[in-house]
């Protein structure tokens, strides 16, 4: 365990939609959306709807796919 | 005041230890802390207070994961905290399609070590899936210690002779690699066992290597390997070393060196 490991905060599909308010996000129509009702995407420009968020990790606010790749591109990118 | 300063003035003093990943765990309506619940409603809304406070912010200050990533996401971590170095060297080389192939490829390993033989199959074939033509290859010499034994130093390598082209030709280096691998066969279900033999032979035809590594896991590839080298055994003289084995599945396999005395071809 190293001092700077950043906190992890983990939901689930119960806490799903507190976690998407928490942070200003909403389902709108099929997709989520930020306070200011723009569509939400990915890193690879892909619409996100409510049962693909896997999460949100640092360095952007960009959201991710609950989707394994998502993870693998994250970590190559922070190299 | 920072989100983890804030945070641990709310949650209960004794639940913090300083050697443990500071993990919440969001239920329903309930915060789980490092496995503890917080029963106090009160501190829970606090906390999702100090997370709204980031919703105008560029960037958290946490990372959000939906649980069904959570293993991954730990497993990945660990690659990257453990392999940073090689990575980043190849990294500035290599396309980042090679960096993420290299990093599904490193998970796979750990599943092994894990002896998780079942999730290790379904990455070997998610790594099949993105990568057809070369994902298998990279996990293959990623496992034995190829890579970081062999690929990795020759950055190095490359740079001393190469001087400022050393980027261009360790990339041909890497690519030739994955299509031959002059010191081991790696014997699958689709290798027959013709194709060992010839394997074997293009291997030979080198005559500057001392000896070729045969990884083989199942009852059928082990006979396939042996019924290969039995026909190869007129073609030098050949010291066998073979390391049988059990997986943690109870799979039979083996890993034969080849040791090349003396070599007719």
């Amino acid at each position: 365990m190293n001092e700077n490991d950043l906190p992890l905060v983990v939901f689930n599909d119960s806490s799903k939609a507190k976690v998407l308010k928490l942070l200003g996000l909403k389902e709108e129509g099929e997709f989520l959306v930020d306070g200011e009702g723009m569509i939400q995407t990915n890193q690879q420009f892909e619409k996100v709807n409510f049962n693909e968020f896997g999460g949100i990790l640092k360095g952007s606010k960009i959201i991710i796919k609950k989707d394994s790749s998502e993870l693998v591109r994250y970590f190559a990118e922070i190299l | 005041m920072g989100f983890w300063e804030a945070i641990s003035k709310i949650i209960p003093e004794s639940l913090i230890k300083i050697d443990q990943r500071k993990t919440f765990f969001i239920k329903g309506e309930n915060i789980v802390y490092n496995g503890n619940i917080i029963k106090d409603s009160q501190k829970n809304n606090e906390i999702f207070s100090e997370m709204e406070k980031f919703q105008k912010e560029e960037s958290l200050p946490f990372q959000l994961i939906h649980e069904d990533l959570i293993t991954e996401y730990k497993e990945y971590e660990l690659i990257h905290k453990t392999k940073s170095t090689s990575l980043i060297l190849l990294k500035e080389i290599l396309p980042i399609e090679e960096i993420e192939c290299i990093l599904m490829a490193r998970r796979i390993k750990i599943a092994f070590e894990k002896k998780d033989e079942l999730l290790a199959k379904e990455l070997v074939e998610q790594l099949d899936k993105h990568y057809p033509k070369k994902g298998r290859k990279v996990a293959n010499l990623i496992k034995p210690n190829y890579f970081d034994e062999l690929i990795i130093p020759m950055i190095d390598i490359c740079k001393i002779q190469h001087g400022q082209n050393y980027k261009e030709k360790f990339r041909e280096f890497y690519e030739g690699i994955l299509k031959f691998f002059p010191l081991a066969i790696f014997v699958n279900n689709d290798t027959t066992e013709e194709i060992i033999e010839e394997e074997i032979k293009k291997r030979l035809k080198l005559k500057r290597i001392p000896l070729i590594k045969i990884h083989s896991i199942g009852k059928a590839n082990i006979e396939k390997v042996e019924g290969a080298l039995d026909k190869i055994k007129n073609l030098g003289k050949f010291n066998i070393r073979n390391n049988k084995f059990t997986t943690s599945t109870g799979v039979e396999a083996q890993n034969i060196e080849l040791i090349i005395e003396k070599n007719y071809i």
